[in-house]
């Protein structure tokens, strides 16, 4: 139960630090961007069934949505990460499987996976939102660079952030 | 049947995943149908709120600015007072009487949340329909033209800035009154372009483009932007001309409402077959 609280609370206070504040960040007049709460659900606990992490991507990106006022996309890209996490999950693991009650953190299972396994997943999220919003190919370079740059922003925020707040000191 | 249920219990996360998706991209490409439904307007109310507080908070940061403006725009006002003027003859004499009618009065409003990173972005103003806000009508500030009002709610309107691509508006050249249309390409911020313009007309560098007033949301004559490149397409009819927006999007922060009253009147004749 306190793992249920400890995660619903950790993407609220997410999708509030991106709705209230990032949202006003950009760089390059705001042609990159980055999208910080994909990181709620990156850490959402490894053993969590796919239908919950779909049910908590849609609520999240439905939030997120409300915030930019742009009814559907979020969730939609949220969810296109949801599905896809299961796989890369399983793809990233380690020989033996990951060990009981391990959560996915970088203090957890080091850097180089962390950076792996949620460079992949927010680069595909970053650009189906991106296409997604332009739903045209024609500038595709264009889009395709936003959604790059925009993703390495979100990716370097992802592990600051975990630096800063999810670490565990061990003596 | 038994296999049926068998074989969606084995793919439901599957399915649980195409429903949803189907749902948001329903929602996406629908959009303006939904922001009217209830359940809509009372969380966006909330999220509103939570977005006003913040712009009150980011207000304090920009007390310096505002104030210069403030105090710019009290000069060009005591410079426009009647005593400020000297009668240079007593032969004749104006008088504001009956037979001047109001046509456009100015709302202020404040900008509580905006975008302009997206292709379609959009601000949200803190008057709505109680302020007498509604939608169609123009949104400007001291240096130009921003939007037109797309939406209010009871306290709250979302305004479609230039800055997004499906805005459109009829404009003309100041110096020889050539007339254009207005659109984003969805890049830069700052610059948006004048098309339909036809290759005769004569356009430099440094032109102001204003507002035609057709479409009785602007008043004729408001400024929008100046030429900054035209260039010519050999083979086509018009000039591809690109525009420097005379309001800068980044730090908006009051706006004028423009109401017309005569609007309900020229659209009733317009349409009258």
């Amino acid at each position: 139960m306190a793992v249920v609280v400890q995660n619903i609370l950790r993407l609220l206070v997410l999708i509030l630090f991106q709705g209230l504040i990032l949202n006003s960040i950009g760089l390059w007049n705001g042609q990159v961007q980055p999208m910080l709460y994909v990181l709620g659900i990156l850490m959402l606990p490894i053993e969590a069934p796919v239908w919950v992490v779909l049910i908590a991507c849609f609520f999240t990106g439905a939030s997120v949505d409300l915030f930019l006022d742009t009814l559907g996309m979020h969730t939609s890209a949220c969810l296109v990460l949801g599905i896809l996490r299961a796989r890369i999950l399983a793809l990233f693991a380690p020989r033996d499987g990951y060990e009981i009650g391990i959560r996915p953190r970088i203090d957890a299972l080091g850097l180089q996976w962390f950076v792996s396994y949620a460079g992949i997943l927010i680069l595909v999220h970053h650009l189906w939102l991106f296409f997604l919003e332009v739903f045209r190919f024609s500038s595709f370079f264009h889009t395709f660079a936003r959604a790059f740059g925009s993703a390495i922003f979100t990716l370097m925020l992802c592990v600051l952030v975990q630096y800063l707040f999810f670490f565990k000191r061990r003596l | 049947m038994r296999n049926l249920i068998q074989f969606i219990l084995r793919y439901k996360d599957f399915f649980l995943f195409l429903t949803l998706q189907v749902l948001a991209l329903y929602l996406l490409f629908s959009a303006n149908v939904y922001h009217g439904t209830v359940a809509h307007t009372v969380a966006r109310d909330y999220v509103a709120g939570m977005q006003q507080t913040r712009s009150s908070m980011r207000e304090y940061f920009q007390l310096r600015q505002d104030n210069q403006e403030l105090a710019r725009q009290n000069q060009i006002l005591l410079n426009r007072q009647r005593n400020s003027y000297r009668r240079v003859d007593n032969e004749y004499m104006i008088v504001d009487d009956t037979l001047m009618l109001i046509q456009y009065r100015y709302v202020p409003a404040q900008v509580i949340n905006s975008s302009i990173t997206k292709q379609k972005n959009y601000l949200t103003l803190n008057r709505g329909k109680l302020d007498g806000i509604n939608p169609n009508m123009g949104v400007v500030t001291e240096q130009g033209v921003v939007g037109i009002v797309r939406n209010a709610s009871r306290h709250f309107a979302t305004v479609i800035p230039i800055i997004n691509v499906s805005f459109e508006l009829s404009v003309q050249t100041k110096r020889g009154n050539h007339f254009g249309l207005v659109r984003w390409d969805g890049k830069d911020p700052g610059y948006a372009f004048v098309e339909d313009m036809a290759k005769h007309a004569d356009v430099q560098v440094g032109d102001s483009i204003v507002t035609r007033g057709a479409s009785a949301i602007f008043p004729p004559g408001l400024l929008i932007g100046t030429v900054d490149e035209v260039e010519d397409i050999p083979g086509s009819n018009f000039h591809q001309i690109r525009m420097k927006l005379a309001q800068p999007y980044r730090n908006m922060n009051h706006v004028y409402v423009i109401q017309n009253a005569l609007r309900q009147e020229q659209l009733d004749l317009e349409q009258t077959p």
